[in-house]
């Protein structure tokens, strides 16, 4: 899952990134209102955790211009100020959650979850799919009940999928919801990483849990 | 008494119920006192051209035997003259058995017997009824010389005074009337300028009440020149007193800025330990809860009106974001007019908090009930949890105001409601849901301030 995280106290945002990677997020930062908009709207985020109070464009506004352009993944505001009226302001201008400093990163991490999972249709952390399941809260990936290994970026491919079932995805898309902006997209490694996750979920190609459509990119079906 | 309107109207009541009549009493008493005059000045000039007709020889009084007033001439014609001699005690004669001459019109008439004799030279006035009908009667002693031998009568004139009793009662007739029509346009046209005069007052008294109320954040009306200066003065209060507010609150939010970022920062480390863990969380919980009572505006502001309604709508909108995944039920009832006299922010972190407590306990529903009755405010919310032991309830409000007292996880925003809700003098209660198996908090404020 791709992260944009704007926050301009520099050691909180290091902290928190370093939580996030560890959590599986690719994370894109910004340090002020005015690049953390440019990047909202450029790329192709699955959330966003925005602070409010930033330098050149307040966090508020930040999400009010995105919410303006059509541009709905679920955003995560991070505020001081924690009264009703800042949190009513936040979430009216077009948040999906808050979370008032300080906090645990566990905190952070589990609403961050709940919002992409909700903003995928899934209420709970556990998604399954046939004998394929996946806890996007432990980051366990079982098939018939068997907990299967998986590297990071190939629980983040599985994930992505798991929140898109039945969907037609590019490897160009893959590419941007599972790499930071920094990795280059030209990059033949997608292909890669779904032999593998066939290998590993599927080794007899029993189920047949990935399709790939020729010109098109790879689709994860549902099963019954 | 306390109404402007009220001491105007009465003074203006006043004015015209005592003013008027005096002015007719008076009017009529100078008609009456004119009408006398011109009588008795008729009559002077009849006795003048009476004195000039009569003469005396041979100790004798000689009369024409018509006057030239023709209505001496005729019987019962309402002018009568009488001569006689003028008595010897000066005060009182017996005219009657022996007059020296009397008018053909006082031929058919009675005169009492006793009519006043004044001294020679001087003229007397008074009234006498004949036949039932008052006259007004001029005495005038004269003295006559005859062949040097003083010859003294009394002249009597009466006249007949129905026609000016009837002038004088037409004249009362026709002024009392105009008197009271005028009575009744002047209260009319008195309580048309009252209103006129007083609708600037009225119209700041309307919307003061609709910034009471929260409708209006300023007074916008037309005012006379008079009311300018307060209407104005009034205006710039009303700004100062939200600015500053706000520039406190947010001096006060960013100062919880200043401080909660460098402890987000200490938390976000991944070696922290346990115990600095809870440390942090003790001041934070501290840092919040004193900066929220310094930002109440409780007593010390003037207290407007914040439509419950619309506090209640937003938080709603809010909190449905937040607990989407609970699909939680809402029943809201909240009557439109229920008015919160204070700080929307104060409002907002009481129900806020409340709510949020709600949303967190509630299986699936949760009640707000708002009723505005006479000078109270109750607000009510209801959820469908576990609800909160009778035991615990009162330790739950009872904590003091000290935020380092308060067990960490068990809502500090509840200690904030309380104190918010102490600094307006309102009263919050914890009890079962009548309607849910949960938890109802109730609010109840007292809205004459």
């Amino acid at each position: 899952m791709r992260l944009l995280f704007i926050e301009d106290d520099i050691a909180l945002q290091k902290n928190l990134h370093s939580h996030l990677i560890a959590a599986n997020y690719s994370v894109d930062l910004a340090n002020d209102g005015e690049t953390g908009l440019f990047q909202g709207q450029e790329y192709p985020y699955d959330a966003a955790i925005i602070d409010v109070g930033l330098p050149l464009i307040d966090g508020i506004t930040v999400i009010r211009s995105l919410r303006e352009k059509n541009i709905d993944f679920p955003i995560l505001v991070l505020t001081a100020r924690d009264s009703w009226q800042d949190k009513v302001a936040g979430l009216d201008a077009g948040a999906d959650d808050y979370l008032t400093k300080p906090f645990q990163a566990e905190e952070l991490l589990a609403r961050l979850n709940a919002l992409i999972r909700r903003s995928a249709g899934q209420a709970s952390p556990l998604i399954k799919n046939g004998p394929l399941s996946i806890n996007t809260k432990s980051l366990q990936v079982e098939v018939n009940n068997k907990v299967i290994k998986l590297s990071s970026s190939e629980y983040k491919l599985l994930e992505y999928m798991m929140l898109h079932l039945d969907e037609v995805t590019s490897k160009a898309t893959l590419t941007e919801h599972i790499y930071d902006q920094d990795f280059d997209l030209d990059s033949n490694v997608i292909e890669v990483f779904i032999r593998r996750l066939r290998k590993k979920l599927d080794p007899n190609n029993e189920h047949g849990f990935i399709e790939t459509l020729r010109g098109h990119g790879y689709k994860l079906t549902r099963l019954s | 008494m306390n109404s402007l309107k009220v001491r105007l109207l009465l003074s203006t009541l006043v004015m015209t119920v005592v003013m008027l009549p005096i002015i007719g009493l008076t009017l009529t008493n100078a008609f009456e006192r004119q009408l006398t005059l011109a009588m008795q000045n008729e009559l002077k000039a009849y006795s003048y051209s009476i004195f000039t007709v009569a003469e005396v020889e041979d100790n004798q009084l000689l009369m024409p035997e018509f006057l030239l007033e023709n209505q001496f001439n005729v019987s019962n014609s309402g002018l009568y003259a009488l001569i006689s001699t003028l008595s010897s005690d000066k005060q009182l004669t017996n005219d009657k058995s022996e007059p020296l001459w009397q008018s053909m019109s006082l031929l058919t008439l009675s005169l009492p017997s006793l009519l006043p004799s004044p001294n020679v030279g001087q003229t007397m006035f008074s009234k006498i009824d004949i036949a039932g009908n008052s006259h007004l009667l001029y005495s005038f002693s004269a003295s006559f010389s005859d062949n040097g031998k003083a010859f003294d009568i009394t002249l009597h004139l009466i006249k007949d005074q129905q026609v000016f009793l009837k002038a004088l009662s037409n004249f009362k007739q026709k002024l009392w009337a105009w008197l009271f029509a005028l009575m009744v346009v002047f209260i009319f046209v008195q309580i048309v300028w009252l209103l006129w005069t007083l609708k600037p007052l009225t119209v700041l008294t309307r919307e003061l009440k609709h910034i009471e109320k929260g409708q209006k954040k300023v007074l916008d009306a037309s005012y006379p020149l008079e009311l300018q200066q307060v209407t104005k003065q009034l205006n710039a209060l009303l700004v100062t007193e939200e600015s500053q507010r706000k520039r406190y609150r947010n001096a006060l939010s960013d100062l919880a800025h200043s401080l909660k970022n460098p402890l987000a920062v200490i938390q976000s480390q991944t070696d922290i330990s346990a115990s600095s863990s809870e440390q942090l969380q003790m001041i934070n919980q501290i840092v919040e809860h004193q900066l929220k009572r310094a930002q109440s505006a409780g007593q010390s502001s003037w207290h407007l009106g914040v439509q419950v309604n619309q506090v209640v709508e937003k938080l709603i909108s809010t909190l449905v974001k937040i607990y989407r995944d609970k699909h939680l039920n809402f029943n809201i009832n909240v009557e439109s007019t229920a008015i919160f006299k204070g700080d929307e922010a104060d409002l907002m972190e009481i129900l806020g908090n409340l709510l949020d407590n709600a949303c967190k306990a509630a299986r699936q529903n949760i009640a707000i009930n708002v009723v505005s009755c006479g000078n109270k405010l109750t607000i009510e919310i209801a959820d469908d949890g576990d609800g909160i032991d009778a035991s615990q309830r009162d330790i739950i409000l009872s904590r003091g105001g000290r935020a380092d007292t308060y067990q960490a996880g068990h809502g500090i925003g509840l200690a904030i409601v309380n104190d918010l809700v102490k600094s307006y003098q309102g009263q919050l209660t914890i009890n079962s849901s009548s309607t849910f198996s949960g938890a109802a908090f109730t609010l109840t404020f007292d809205t004459t301030s």
